[in-house]
């Protein structure tokens, strides 16, 4: 954004100096104040514009206390005695200047007050400059990045720093715990000092407020404090463990609606041993503690319930969507092929972090049968469609060319037994493989689940959770990267955002090196070092660079298949089963998943990762809370 | 005037049929006559040649109007992040590249003038899809003369087989299936000066598609570096490794 800089008045004073462009010899009138000089000289045009007898230099003076910084790199060096025309040489984009005078109202004289010609006056566009703003008492700043690069001025070059071949970026270290504060600010970039130590010039949107820097660490108190409780839980077992850990759920349920509401209650004062209480609210967990959250909900559904197991309070609630806590999902174990369902699978935990859960998709499946059936229509009449119409869609599957392609790859056992499948695919489905299934039923292509059809997708959602046919929604945005437009800070404060308001954003990234072709995953987090990611085909190599030939979910130059690494997550299926709910693609067996199961649960996309070298974005999809 | 056209008429009809018995498939949609500018050859392509065989969205079906806006402004958008962008990829305009972006799946084609005599004018079309774990492709190749779009793909194209990327005693014991026509599950990448298709086994497609044991087999032997087709004697032919 660029700051406005103040009119140059002397000029509309005097209209007769009005000039056409940049050719001084366009004057329309005899100037309207007296010629200087000797009259013997040979005066350039130009020269003769000075409006008193003891200034010989072109245009007029001005009384500017406000510091300038040349904003762009072609600022040209205009001619010192003919203001009016160019010359070739440019002032570095970043130099610091104040304004001496000016002429025909859009040029200005400059003096340089930075690098290595300070004190050099030059004439240039004054659209060419950005005023900046002397700030007096900003407050306290901490910087949210890794990469929050130090650079010579606003709209200059990043500083370096070289030991041998090696150079680097010089940066301002990420934390909490320095404070700095902002002495100067111009167009987004803002000057700052730690203690009276002034550091340099960096971008503002790096830099979090006292206010944001509080809420951070609150959180990771209150982290802290999770773990604490959660190795307490692991020491539990039974009935104990069940009460204590919906207990823990319930409490955090409050603490995130009073943080909703701006009160953020003392930690130290929360009961470590909660009962479970049932609340008449709903909210949401902030993004920082999803992940701390999450194993909760895990170690609650983990196992099969004991045979004479008595349902107590709380047990029939679906934590995942209540807290909008997305459950870790692998495609890896879909039913549906697993090689190319990682859209509907990132949009289902999208969907999982806005509070629609595996009951709404089952609600919005059955809406959507209903629109083809009588409108007496029983509920086990729609239960039988539902069966009827799972057998079509796992017999879909079928026809594909390839055996990545078929139902669970071909590497189930499968075939054939689509009508067993379909039987129990209602009780034990996977959600995600329910959200393939209401894309199928409307026609929608499972590319299209998590982006360009999203929002008919989360319209049905809604529509099944609330139990009305709502408005078409407006909660679902997409931002598409390209050679023009390219990841920035506004985007990761977009993703902060959306996030900690409850919001879900799917990701989509190139991940074959320099192929075509993407992968879609849901973002987690806004951390430092990047974006944690729920990514549902493993873990991307940190050492992946879009742009290099390679894969994302292989070593570095690897060129063997994704099994031969251990970045893509693998499946324990004992494909000999024919107890089609004991399987690895059902419900149950989603909610506990191996250690190499969940790969993609540890993925950071790193800022250098998503903004170096060619870029590895593709869109970010935003969903927001209706 | 008539009897001129009427002539006329007869000598494509006979053309036409010259052609058939020589193999050769020739074309002239709508009556039209083929553009020899590449961007001619895109508007007058098939229909068979502009739907995707491989994935899960269609190819390149456009309206007039729709593939006017591409081609004047370089980009056409199908759905909302999904866009068709158009590339020159030379100056002299003999290398034009037509790539659908947004979209999990990734499909493109290139189109390539070839050198060929000033009364013969050759064309070949390559369409590849990378989807999230493999890469497909196959070509057509066009004779353009006298107007007349002629395919000449199965005349002067080889058909792939695994037998040309892996020795046969490799292939003896798992007897794969050959690659469908037209539809090969290889990578492949155009070169233009000179004329030139790398190929490249994709061994993502070997691990899914064949059993552990075949795949683990054929991933080991999997060529060092991709195999080539060179543009000689107006036929695509094996370069020598």
């Amino acid at each position: 954004m660029k700051v406005n800089a103040p009119e140059n008045t002397a000029t509309n004073a005097n209209p007769m100096m009005e000039m056409d462009g940049n050719n001084s010899t366009t004057t329309k009138a005899a100037p309207a104040f007296s010629l200087t000089a000797n009259p013997s000289t040979n005066l350039s045009q130009t020269a003769q514009l000075q409006e008193n007898d003891q200034d010989t230099e072109p245009g007029e003076a001005i009384t500017d206390a406000l510091n300038y910084y040349v904003d762009n790199g072609d600022a040209n060096i205009r001619n010192n005695t003919n203001p009016a025309s160019v010359t070739t040489a440019k002032i570095p984009a970043g130099t610091k200047v104040k304004r001496l005078r000016t002429f025909n109202g859009n040029v200005a004289q400059v003096e340089v007050l930075s690098g290595a010609n300070v004190g050099t006056k030059y004439w240039t566009t004054f659209s060419n400059l950005t005023a900046s703003a002397t700030v007096s008492d900003s407050g306290n700043r901490y910087v949210s990045y890794s990469d929050t690069w130090l650079y010579n001025g606003p709209f200059g070059a990043i500083l370096t720093t070289t030991a041998g071949t090696q150079t680097t970026n010089q940066s301002l270290a990420a934390g909490d715990a320095t404070a700095f504060t902002i002495t100067e600010r111009c167009a987004g970039f803002v000057k700052v000092k730690q203690g009276e130590t002034e550091k340099g010039w960096i971008q503002e949107a790096a830099l979090k407020t006292q206010v944001s820097r509080d809420r951070s660490q609150y959180m990771t108190d209150l982290k802290t404090w999770l773990d604490a409780r959660y190795t307490e839980v692991t020491a539990l077992s039974g009935t104990a463990k069940k009460d204590r850990i919906k207990g823990i759920l319930s409490l955090m349920e409050s603490v995130a609606h009073q943080l909703q509401a701006g009160t953020f209650p003392l930690i130290s004062g929360l009961s470590t041993s909660p009962a479970y209480e049932a609340h008449t609210y709903t909210s949401f967990m902030p993004p920082e503690l999803t992940l701390t959250v999450r194993q909760f909900i895990v170690a609650l559904e983990a196992g099969e319930p004991a045979a004479d197991a008595v349902v107590a309070a709380g047990d029939e609630i679906d934590w995942n969507a209540r807290l909008g806590v997305p459950q870790y999902r692998t495609q890896s174990d879909n039913l549906a092929p697993p090689e190319v369902t990682c859209g509907p699978t990132a949009f289902t935990m999208g969907a999982e972090r806005l509070g629609y859960g595996r009951a709404d998709m089952i609600s919005a499946i059955d809406s959507k049968l209903r629109e083809s059936m009588e409108a007496d229509a029983t509920q086990a009449q729609v239960e039988t469609k539902f069966e009827e119409k799972a057998q079509e869609f796992l017999e879909s599957f079928s026809s594909e060319a390839n055996g990545y392609q078929k139902l669970r790859g071909n590497k189930g056992g499968l075939a054939g037994h689509e009508d067993d499948l379909a039987e129990g695919f209602r009780a034990w489905g996977q959600y995600e493989d329910l959200t393939y299934f209401l894309a199928w039923l409307n026609s929608i292509e499972r590319g299209n689940v998590a982006s360009g059809s999203s929002q008919t997708m989360l319209d049905s959602l809604h529509d099944a959770q609330t139990g009305v046919d709502n408005p078409t929604g407006t909660n679902s945005s997409i931002v598409t990267f390209s050679s023009t437009v390219t990841f920035s800070l506004e985007h990761r404060k977009r993703i902060q955002d959306t996030l900690a308001a409850g919001g879900a954003v799917v990701l989509s990234l190139h991940h074959k090196g320099d192929d075509a072709g993407t992968h879609i995953l849901a973002v987690r987090q806004v951390t430092a070092e990047g974006l944690a990611m729920d990514d549902p085909y493993g873990q991307v190599n940190p050492g992946y660079r879009r742009g290099v030939s390679g894969d994302a979910f292989k070593d570095v130059g690897g060129t063997s298949g994704r099994g031969a690494y251990n970045w893509r997550n693998v499946s324990h299926d004992d494909v000999t089963g024919d107890d089609y709910s004991q399987r690895d693609f059902t419900r149950a067996a989603a909610e506990e998943l191996e250690a190499d199961e969940s790969r993609g649960q540890n993925e950071v996309l790193s800022w250098a990762q998503i903004e170096g070298g060619t870029h590895l974005l593709n869109y970010l999809r935003f969903y927001t809370r209706r | 005037m008539r009897r001129q056209m009427s002539w006329a008429g007869n000598l494509g009809v006979l053309l036409g049929m010259m052609a058939l018995l020589l193999g050769c498939k020739s074309r002239s949609v709508n009556g039209s006559v083929p553009s020899s500018d590449l961007l001619g050859i895109v508007r007058q392509m098939p229909d068979s040649l502009r739907e995707n065989p491989f994935g899960e969205k269609q190819g390149l079906r456009m309206n007039q109007t729709e593939m006017d806006q591409l081609i004047a402004r370089g980009e056409f958008e199908v759905s909302e992040g999904e866009t068709w962008r158009l590339q020159w990829m030379d100056s002299a305009r003999t290398h034009l590249k037509l790539a659908r972006e947004g979209a999990e799946e990734g499909l493109q084609y290139e189109l390539l003038r070839l050198p060929g005599s000033k009364t013969e004018i050759w064309v070949l079309v390559l369409q590849r899809l990378d989807d999230h774990c493999c890469s497909y492709s196959r070509w057509a190749l066009y004779q353009l003369k006298k107007g007349m779009l002629i395919d000449q793909t199965e005349v002067r194209m080889p058909r792939l087989d695994w037998t040309d990327f892996f020795a046969a005693a490799q292939l003896s014991d798992l007897h794969p299936a050959s690659p469908q026509y037209n539809r090969y599950p290889f990578a492949m990448q155009l070169m233009a000066q000179p004329a030139q298709i790398h190929i490249d086994v994709v061994a993502d497609y070997l691990e899914l598609n064949f059993s552990e044991a075949q795949a683990a087999s054929l991933i080991a032997h999997l060529p060092t570096k991709p195999r080539s087709l060179v543009w000689r004697d107006q036929h695509f032919v094996w370069a020598l490794d």
